[in-house]
């Protein structure tokens, strides 16, 4: 089982590294010769989102080498907490983290990550290289435990079945999205997330004291892709509805860090399925998926 | 009725962050009594029997004011902290923050102001802030809609840009029995008029630990103060001055001791100063440090105190540009009766 490659895009994995961070405390990383996979299960979180994405390789690495016996795959979790750290000192040290380069910044800087072992304990081992501003070679090294997965813990992850999409909107900014429902999160455990084919977008939440509704008007409303069921389309006003917890739709919106367009599909009565793209969306370097499980109301 | 169909008001503004501001002064209960009338809405808020704070809130501050007046009085009570969520929903009508937390709140049991909502996602607002800040400032435009009796407030909100926009079905009930016991002007044993900025630095300098805050008024013009031996010349001519003019003084005893606040009769300090009689009145400094909020962005503080003690403080918010000589721009009430004196 070898692992080593050179991470070219820090920030990205930074910003990624903490979207995770807030829903869950570890994380499960598939690596495979072509794509990186972030998956947290929903046991992890206390919510019961799960993340299951999926980043092309060359969007965060290069000069990547994998090899394992198993379709040279590799399996491994990982505490997001430690990742985190290093991440954000291998950040500081790339100069990417803010326009402002940071003192710590060294010059010519590359970081690299190997799969190696400790005694009996897997490690990723982070190679941070540059130059000070006094011209000297620096090197920092990381090492985090990681745990490589069993085939049988493989197995049993799975990635959530849902049905169909009863419908897909593109989301408006991510940010604007998630002050806006971090607000009602005074007001209400809920909200109801509802959007109809005219590509508008309601955000509901209901107390005793207050109803409270954001609309979103001309939204985007891609057409589906998969044109295998010739079914009757929907008349373009019906509303499609989802109820999920605030604290839930929240997590999801901490990933306005990675920045790219955001696609919801609403499931009624069963999840609200949330998809990032990393990049543009249609050269996308990878995308991450939220699945927000449905609150079943009385209503 | 005639006009049947018709909504009882109608209000609009391009601008809440005047509303918010006037609300959040007197927000130190969940639930506020709303009284609509052609002046335009008085909202009060009382703790049972001790305080009473009242946000007058003139047509002026919105852009248009439609009222039709029902037979019965236009009177609702509301959940003055989900209005001021809603209010806020878009980030544009927030409390500003700075030096706005007072020494009071902060240093005993935290009190939850209406509005600011449970801290869970403080550290997101913060950087909201910045972003918005960076940005042209966005303002929020609203409709204010009410049908009658037994109908919920409805507000649109949206933001000025081609942005979403939000509606707001707030429940209103039926109002609780108000004391508002009235001030007797007639009966009045001090008048001050002064910038708010001269008060506001006062409530803040009060210490913490005290329970009680006397106010007391010397008139111009009394016997001067037995001489001090060991005070230096000028604290003799400056008590001698002030004996003179007449002064207003704030007291706060706290666990380390006093604070005293002392504020002649001077021109560039009261605009007015009406005093006949000594006048001594204590007050529940909790209550009275409620006023710090208020004070926050105002201009000029009216204090009157009538010979019971009975005290009203008038807060009066910077003008706005289209107001007709004599009107203002929302004032912010507070009355709260004298604590009985000690032994």
């Amino acid at each position: 089982m070898r692992f080593r490659t050179a991470i070219s895009n820090v920030g990205l994995l930074h910003k990624i590294t903490r979207s995770l961070a807030a829903l869950a405390r570890s994380c499960v990383i598939r690596l495979s010769p072509e794509q990186v996979h972030f998956i947290v299960p929903g046991n992890e979180s206390s919510t019961g989102v799960q993340v299951w994405s999926q980043v092309k390789v060359a969007t965060l690495f290069d000069s990547y080498k994998i090899e394992s016996n198993a379709n040279n795959e590799i399996w491994l979790e990982l505490h997001l907490d430690s990742l985190l750290k290093v991440l954000r000192s291998a950040d500081s040290s790339v100069g990417s983290i803010s326009e402002s380069r940071s003192t710590a910044a060294l010059t010519d800087s590359d970081v690299t990550l190997k799969l190696n072992k400790k005694g009996q304990q897997p490690i990723w081992a982070f190679e941070i290289r540059g130059y000070t501003a006094q011209r000297k070679a620096m090197s920092i090294t990381h090492e985090i435990p990681v745990k490589i997965l069993s085939p049988k813990r493989q197995a049993e992850l799975n990635e959530p079945l849902c049905p169909q999409p009863d419908i897909h909107v593109v989301l408006p900014n991510l940010l604007e999205l998630r002050n806006i429902v971090s607000r009602l999160s005074h007001v209400a455990d809920d909200v109801k997330v509802s959007a109809n084919h005219e590509g508008r977008l309601e955000l509901t939440a209901n107390s005793s004291r207050v109803n409270l509704t954001t609309t979103w008007k001309d939204l985007n409303v891609p057409t589906a892709t998969s044109a295998d069921e010739e079914q009757e389309p929907p008349p373009p006003d019906q509303m499609f509805t989802v109820s999920v917890a605030i604290k839930g739709f929240l997590k999801f919106l901490t990933s306005h860090l990675v920045g790219g367009t955001a696609i919801a599909c609403i499931c009624e009565d069963h999840c609200l399925i949330a998809y990032v793209y990393i990049g543009e969306l249609n050269e996308a370097g990878g995308v991450l998926t939220f699945f927000i499980p449905a609150k079943i109301t009385d209503d | 009725m005639a006009n049947q169909d018709l909504p009882v008001l109608v209000a609009e503004t391009n601008d809440v962050r005047p509303l918010a501001r006037l609300l959040r002064g007197i927000g130190l209960r969940h639930n506020a009594v709303m009284e609509i009338s052609e002046a335009g809405f008085a909202v009060t808020v009382e703790e049972v029997r001790t305080l009473c704070a009242i946000a007058w809130i003139p047509t002026n501050l919105f852009t248009s004011f439609t009222f039709n007046p029902l037979p019965e009085p236009a009177t609702f009570e509301l959940s003055l902290d989900a209005l001021l969520q809603c209010l806020n929903i878009f980030g544009n009508a927030g409390s500003t923050v700075g030096a706005s937390t007072s020494t009071s709140s902060s240093s005993k049991p935290k009190r939850r102001w209406a509005g600011e909502g449970e801290v869970a996602v403080d550290d997101e607002n913060e950087d909201y802030v910045a972003s918005s800040r960076k940005g042209k400032e966005k303002r929020t435009g609203m409709r204010m809609e009410w049908k009658g009796p037994g109908y919920d407030l409805s507000i649109l909100l949206s933001d000025d840009s081609r942005g979403p926009t939000t509606t707001c079905e707030l429940r209103t009930l039926e109002p609780e029995e108000l004391m508002n016991a009235q001030f007797d002007q007639e009966d009045m044993a001090l008048y001050i008029i002064m910038k708010s900025e001269w008060f506001r630095d006062a409530l803040f300098d009060l210490p913490p630990s005290c329970t009680r805050i006397t106010l007391l008024a010397n008139p111009p013009k009394e016997a001067m103060p037995q001489h001090e031996p060991n005070a230096t010349i000028s604290s003799n001519g400056r008590h001698r001055h002030r004996a003179e003019v007449g002064q207003f003084k704030i007291i706060a005893e706290g666990d380390f001791g006093t604070t005293e606040l002392d504020y002649p009769n001077d021109k560039e300090v009261m605009d007015k100063f009406d005093c006949v009689k000594r006048v001594k009145f204590s007050y529940n400094s909790s209550h009275f440090s409620l006023l710090h909020r208020a004070l926050h962005q105002s201009v000029k503080i009216c204090l009157q105190i009538e010979k019971s003690g009975f005290l009203c403080v008038q807060i009066m918010m910077p003008l706005s540009e289209n107001v007709e000589v004599g009107g203002h721009s929302g004032i912010l009430e507070f009355k709260m009766h004298a604590l009985e004196e000690d032994d």
